[in-house]
């Protein structure tokens, strides 16, 4: 789905919620350059990403990130997003280098959908110990 | 001739650069100065010297003077100096500049040149970036283009008339008919022909390129001119200036509100301490260890006379922030209670909000931000609406460091204090870069950084007004701070060595107040008019930028010596790596100031700031980039 506005957005986890059951919303910025980003991913019963979007304030290496992440994530189980790093999502995503002072741009989406993965587990903890 | 000089292999100087020759046209009568015009006194040298001394920290092969009324003078007044050059005497100078012209392509011609750069040397203000740019032109022309050399690169202002002229850079196709030039009009009529060269403007974002002066009145108001314009510091008083020159070529630092070049003159008086003074201060009981108490103090001294203020009232700190949370914690933390209200300058660095944030947390004192204007300065009407409600202190900015844009601070430190508040003002943007009077500004405390100074690192000053020192209590404890400790607790030193627990930076106050009296031997107050001067030369282009927004105020004479603006569709860490490829060091973010950015409806911004050996071309050179950005 890659990136919306945020209006799309929020008409996306709408239906999202309707079509899949349930969506996490998970937000991050980054204080040095005023970046934020908000991530959507809604999964399947089994905690397989079915659909996913991003909105924000990015730059272009944040952008890139955000962009990557959100498009290999479709049908990956959304525990995946709790390993990533930034050598691998940067080698993968084709970003070549990155200096030290713009490392903050690409963990911010990393750190974003992590904490989504975080999100969607507690969830999913506080479903069982309910149903239990 | 001219195909073999442009088809030959060796394309001139062996490291595949096309050989490009300098001439500067210096042959004319000055008959409206009635004396030679560029040999006269201006600016501590003159016009020719100026002119050649540009053009040889240029990639140009060879700078020829071309003489012709005053010969005898220029070509004496060069070889006193220091330049390498060679003069031609035109003995038909009288026939016009176009014989001059003409006389330096015979020489470009005769000695396989393959461009010729033709600079007056009455135009003080055309720069090496200025000369640089047209020659690397050139050299793309020559690399690049089917010209075949019959080209002309030319000076052109983004104005209404697009006005186009000297300097300029002729292809080796040109010389030929250069060489039949006469009369007063110089290279013009080539440019008019109908089947004339390729013509290339090579823009520059501003008119004063093409100021010269022909009379004696209009000489002086040059002189003037220049004098607020060129910098106010020698490059080569900042060793990383050099460095980076040397080994990048083009470099500009334009950051200087983030640090500034440390001065060769800081970096010795360091050395120097460290070399033959070193040792730990007012405890030594030997002549090693009072020298170096002698140099702390001195220091002291001297860092308090640069503030106007006493010696005892100057604490030394790590920086600004250490000194604003003394101020903060040492003794808002004593002399505030529960419901005190401090007022919060909104256009504050964090460093003088989140330690008011921590109180608020900790003590329950109450914060209210006085927001800003239209223009990005406080908020005057809503700053005297809550002084009415008796605030206990009031949090300043002198000058931002987003917007450089500076306050009042003595009317809004009278207003405070009539309303019984303290003020606690941040100077660290300020000092250095306008007069910075805390006795007379009255203010109660104020914190600076040395090493936006031209200073070192990790040295800074809180100043606390002697009255108030009563009322403060030590933030850190340890030795050096005391007077006596037994078990029963201790007694602090007298002010200022209990706000200063531990061994000090001493090597840094040395630093710091070297960096003082450099700062005065160069004239704070010629650094402030040639920080304004800087600063409304790229507002000026900036606010005709579409798509280019100015944080604060785009009125001129405002700022002190930075301006942050954003570009729509370009985030500013991307615009910031993309100068900091063409060697232009920019800030970009938040600045420490997200407050002020969501004020002013910006999230981020990019920050160009100045100093003393900041060039006008660099400016232009920004502002090209900005332009090629967008």
């Amino acid at each position: 789905m890659g990136y919306m506005h945020e209006s799309e957005m929020a008409a996306a986890v709408g239906l999202w919620e309707e079509e899949f059951g349930r969506c996490v919303v998970a937000e991050g910025s980054n204080p040095l350059c005023g970046d934020e980003v908000r991530i959507c991913v809604a999964c399947d019963g089994w905690g397989v990403v079915r659909a996913a979007a991003w909105t924000g304030y990015a730059c272009s290496l944040c952008t890139m990130t955000c962009d990557y992440l959100i498009e290999k994530c479709i049908g990956e189980p959304i525990s995946a997003f709790q390993s990533l790093d930034a050598p691998s999502v940067c080698a993968a995503a084709g970003i070549r280098e990155v200096s030290r002072s713009r490392k903050g741009c690409v963990q911010l989406p990393i750190d974003t959908c992590r904490d989504a993965a975080g999100m969607w587990a507690a969830q999913d903890s506080s479903v069982e110990v309910a149903q239990s | 001739m001219l195909a073999s000089l442009y088809d030959a292999d060796d394309h001139g100087n062996g490291n595949g650069n096309f050989r490009v020759l300098a001439a500067v046209l210096a042959a004319g009568g000055s008959t409206r100065m009635g004396c030679c015009k560029l040999t006269r006194r201006f600016a501590d040298s003159t016009l020719v010297e100026n002119a050649v001394g540009n053009l040889g920290r240029t990639s140009a092969d060879k700078v020829l003077v071309v003489t012709g009324a005053y010969a005898d003078e220029i070509e004496f007044c060069l070889r006193e100096s220091a330049y390498q050059v060679e003069c031609l005497c035109n003995q038909r100078w009288m026939d016009g500049q176009g014989t001059s012209v003409s006389t330096a392509a015979r020489y470009a011609i005769e000695n396989g040149y393959q461009a010729m750069l033709v600079l007056v040397a009455d135009q003080p203000f055309v720069d090496t970036d200025h000369l640089e740019k047209l020659i690397s032109v050139a050299r793309e022309q020559l690399a690049a283009d089917g010209t075949r050399g019959r080209f002309a690169m030319v000076s052109s202002i983004r104005s209404a008339n697009h006005r186009q002229g000297n300097p300029c850079v002729f292809g080796c196709g040109c010389f030929e008919e250069l060489l039949g030039l006469e009369g007063d009009e110089g290279a013009r009529s080539l440019l008019r022909k109908e089947d004339r060269p390729k013509v290339v403007p090579v823009e520059f974002p501003i008119p004063d390129i093409f100021m010269d002066a022909d009379t004696p009145q209009a000489f002086e108001l040059l002189e003037e001119e220049y004098l607020t314009r060129e910098p106010v510091a020698d490059e080569d008083d900042f060793p990383l200036l050099g460095n980076h020159r040397r080994a990048r070529g083009r470099f500009s630092y334009l950051d200087s509100a983030a640090t500034s070049c440390v001065a060769r003159c800081v970096e010795d008086a360091i050395v120097e301490f460290e070399e033959c003074s070193r040792a730990n201060i007012h405890r030594g009981i030997y002549e090693l260890s009072e020298d170096a108490t002698e140099c702390y103090e001195a220091a002291r001294d001297e860092v308090a006379e640069f503030f106007n203020v006493l010696s005892n009232e100057v604490i030394f700190t790590h920086g600004a922030t250490e000194a604003l949370n003394i101020a903060a914690f040492g003794w808002a933390a004593s002399n505030l209670k529960q419901g005190d209200l401090v007022l919060v300058d909104t256009c504050n660095h964090h460093s003088n909000i989140v330690p008011w944030q921590m109180l608020e947390k900790t003590l329950g004192i109450e914060l209210r931000y006085i927001g800003c204007d239209e223009s990005g300065l406080p908020d005057k009407a809503r700053f005297e609406s809550l002084l009415a409600e008796k605030p206990k202190a009031v949090a300043l900015s002198h000058v931002s460091n987003v917007t450089g844009l500076m306050c009042d601070a003595a009317e809004l430190i009278g207003l405070a204090h009539d309303a019984g508040a303290a003020v606690v003002l941040d100077c660290a943007q300020s000092a250095g870069h306008t007069k910075v009077d805390l006795t007379q500004f009255d203010v109660d405390f104020a914190c600076v950084s040395a090493h936006k100074m031209h200073g070192p690192f990790g040295i800074g000053m809180l100043y606390a007004k002697q009255s108030h020192q009563m009322e403060m209590v030590p933030v850190y404890g340890g030795g050096g701070m005391i007077r006596k400790v037994d078990e029963s607790g201790f007694i602090p030193a007298e002010s200022p060595m209990c706000f200063e627990a531990g061994t000090p930076n001493i090597t840094g106050a040395i630093g710091f107040a070297r960096a003082c009296r450099y700062l005065t031997e160069l004239g704070v107050e010629r650094i402030e008019k040639h920080g304004r001067y800087l600063t409304d030369r790229m507002i000026s282009v900036l606010r005709d930028m579409p798509g280019v927004r100015i944080m604060g105020s785009e009125c001129s004479g405002l700022r002190t010596s930075m301006v942050s603006f954003s570009i729509d569709g370009v985030h500013p860490h991307d615009a910031a790596e993309y100068f900091g490829n063409q060697g232009i060091c920019v800030r970009a973010g938040q600045h420490c100031a997200m407050p002020l950015h969501a004020a002013l409806g910006e999230r981020a911004s990019i920050r160009a700031s100045f100093a003393a050996h900041t060039r006008a071309g660099e400016i232009d050179r920004l502002l090209q980039c900005i332009e090629g950005l967008r």
